[in-house]
């Protein structure tokens, strides 16, 4: 689980950290107060660990296609603060067992400088390169000049550096949803129902989305449609309808919940979570969303701008017995994020009482 | 600029604030940067202070009834209470107590001392008092008259200050629990309002004005 993260020269902030992290965290904040760009952090920071996530995006180009995807051609400065390459983005990861891994990324071939420290104190420093075009990447260690070549020795080499084998895993399968993801259906059907379906995990979906949303789904099975291609159909007692064709909330929704059961010991990040979501909906879905979060030790990353969002995950936490905390983002002309980390018990108070917590802002000064 | 919070005991104390404000500076006072929460009691409005702190809220007003003690023991009473939520010491700056980020005024609400209004049994809320006290100043407006002169023969009063006592009565069947709060502020006029509340509208403004 990460406890702290440190971030310089990325995006639009110049540099920040947020700290004590817990089991759920909240990201709130105003437009541009650097809520996605710490969703982004961790991706990027995955990268030379694990380049493409379970649905194949690419951890470094899917950075920026999901903010322009009509663009023709990517422009990986825009990655860098203010475009000044000259300084390498920094990002420091502590994990709450005390392992910490600090990287620098620097033009143009997006070369990871890394240093890690073991709870042990064991330090080791290393190089590798993430290639923003290809799905290559490849690892040094300082020093010795022996290169690692072969991707799937990463994880190995990592964990014989210094960090334990579940931070690297917590790291590596780290994965971002935004709203782009229900467009995604395809990659979800293909890249995580196989698993799904071979270990009945559908079975907990299935029920879950009809709970959420007051549906009779009897079945979740794929039918085919053209020729040797298949799609996930919902089964109704009297019809089945293709997913494609049920609304954006339930499908933003089964995309959630398909990627998190298949998820484990690692973190999720949410963007919006309220996105097509009627409150009951959201509230019942958030319910969903802790559980398993909870059962497959899931570490989750929201960002909001809902209120409602807000009140019921603090609900949800306390009948899950999930440590929850919010944290207002801002940001500076000069780039400077702050956090300012808000407990469960400060939260609630602003529930009641006010003010509203999203408006934070106007109460502190910068 | 950054907006302020006052933490009142009760919906009584908000309203007797509300219509302060609005007497003396012709303004609600969330038009005026400050937000007023009720606490509901002490140990809450306390609670709420200490969050408030947490969070780093830069300004906080917290007005306490000063019951026995004086304003100043209160705003020493707070001062000790921070000081042992916090673990150390804080820093006193003018108005303020600094407390981590957070600049927190006590605002010590009622009369103390006042023996006349003691012997009158009505000061049971210090806002009442404050509100008695204005009423005192004021001579009744010709509008209220017929009222008072009402009121006068079904209670044989002859002194102007007694007439509060079935007025207030009167007033609690209102829909609107703060309406007698309303109705003697509203009465009186600005200078009265500013020159019987001087101790703590002083500190409003400073409140709102700190930046």
């Amino acid at each position: 689980m990460f406890k702290n993260i440190k971030i310089a020269n990325f995006r639009g902030i110049k540099e920040g950290a947020i700290e004590d992290l817990a089991r759920i965290n909240l990201l709130i904040g105003q437009n541009n107060s650097g809520k996605s760009t710490v969703l982004e952090a961790l991706i990027l920071a995955r990268a030379p660990i694990k380049l493409m996530d379970r649905l194949e995006r690419h951890g470094i180009q899917d950075l920026l296609k999901r903010r322009v995807s009509d663009r023709a051609n990517l422009d990986f400065r825009e990655l860098w603060y203010r475009l000044d390459t000259d300084n390498k983005i920094e990002l420091g990861l502590e994990f709450a067992d005390g392992d910490a891994i600090s990287l620098k990324v620097g033009e143009p071939a997006m070369d990871y400088e890394f240093e890690t420290r073991s709870r042990q104190g064991t330090l080791s420093k290393g190089k590798s390169g993430a290639s923003p075009s290809t799905d290559s990447v490849h690892w040094q260690s300082v020093g010795s000049g022996s290169t690692v070549n072969l991707y799937p020795r990463v994880i190995e080499y990592l964990k014989a550096q210094a960090l334990s084998e579940e931070n690297v895993k917590a790291l590596g399968e780290t994965m971002l949803i935004d709203a782009d993801y229900i467009h995604k259906m395809e990659s979800i059907e293909r890249s995580l129902w196989q698993d799904i379906k071979a270990q009945r995990k559908d079975i907990e979906i299935r029920q879950t989305l009809n709970e959420t949303y007051d549906l009779n789904i009897e079945n979740l099975s794929f039918i085919p449609y053209v020729s040797n291609k298949f799609k996930l159909y919902a089964e109704m007692p009297n019809y089945s309808v293709p997913l494609d064709d049920l609304g954006e909330g339930f499908r933003y929704a089964l995309a959630i919940l398909s990627t998190m059961v298949m998820l484990e010991h690692t973190a999720l990040l949410i963007e919006e979570l309220e996105v097509h979501q009627h409150p009951e909906a959201l509230n019942r879905l958030l319910t969903a969303i802790f559980k398993v979060a909870k059962r497959n030790d899931i570490q989750l990353f929201i960002t909001t701008q809902s209120l409602e969002l807000i009140n019921y995950a603090l609900e949800a936490s306390e009948k899950e017995n999930l440590e929850i905390k919010l944290y207002h983002l801002s940001l500076d002309k000069e780039g400077t994020l702050s956090a300012r980390g808000i407990s469960a018990p400060d939260a609630k108070l602003l529930a009641e009482v006010g003010p509203d917590v999203r408006l934070l802002h106007k109460y502190v000064t910068a | 600029m950054t907006r302020s919070i006052l933490i009142v005991e009760g919906w009584g104390d908000k309203a007797f604030f509300e219509t302060l404000i609005q007497k003396l500076y012709g303004k609600k006072p969330e038009e005026l940067g400050l937000d007023i929460k009720v606490g509901h009691d002490k140990r809450r409005a306390k609670d709420m202070l200490r969050s408030y702190i947490r969070l780093g809220f830069t300004k906080v007003g917290i007005a306490r009834d000063i019951d026995d003690g004086s304003p100043h023991e209160e705003e020493s009473n707070i001062r000790d209470n921070l000081a042992s939520e916090l673990k150390s010491p804080v820093k006193i700056e003018k108005d303020f107590i600094l407390a981590g980020e957070s600049k927190v005024m006590a605002i010590p609400m009622g009369l103390y001392n006042d023996g006349e209004l003691k012997n009158l049994g009505i000061t049971r809320c210090e806002m009442e008092d404050y509100l008695v006290k204005l009423a005192l100043r004021e001579s009744p407006k010709k509008s209220n008259k017929r009222l008072l002169s009402l009121l006068k023969d079904m209670y044989h009063l002859e002194r102007s200050k007694e007439f509060l006592q079935p007025l207030k009565a009167l007033f609690k069947f209102s829909d609107d629990d703060c309406a007698f709060a309303r109705f003697l502020i509203g009465k009186s006029s600005k200078t009265t309002v500013a020159k019987i509340t001087s101790n703590i509208s002083g500190k409003i403004e400073t409140l709102i004005k700190e930046t």
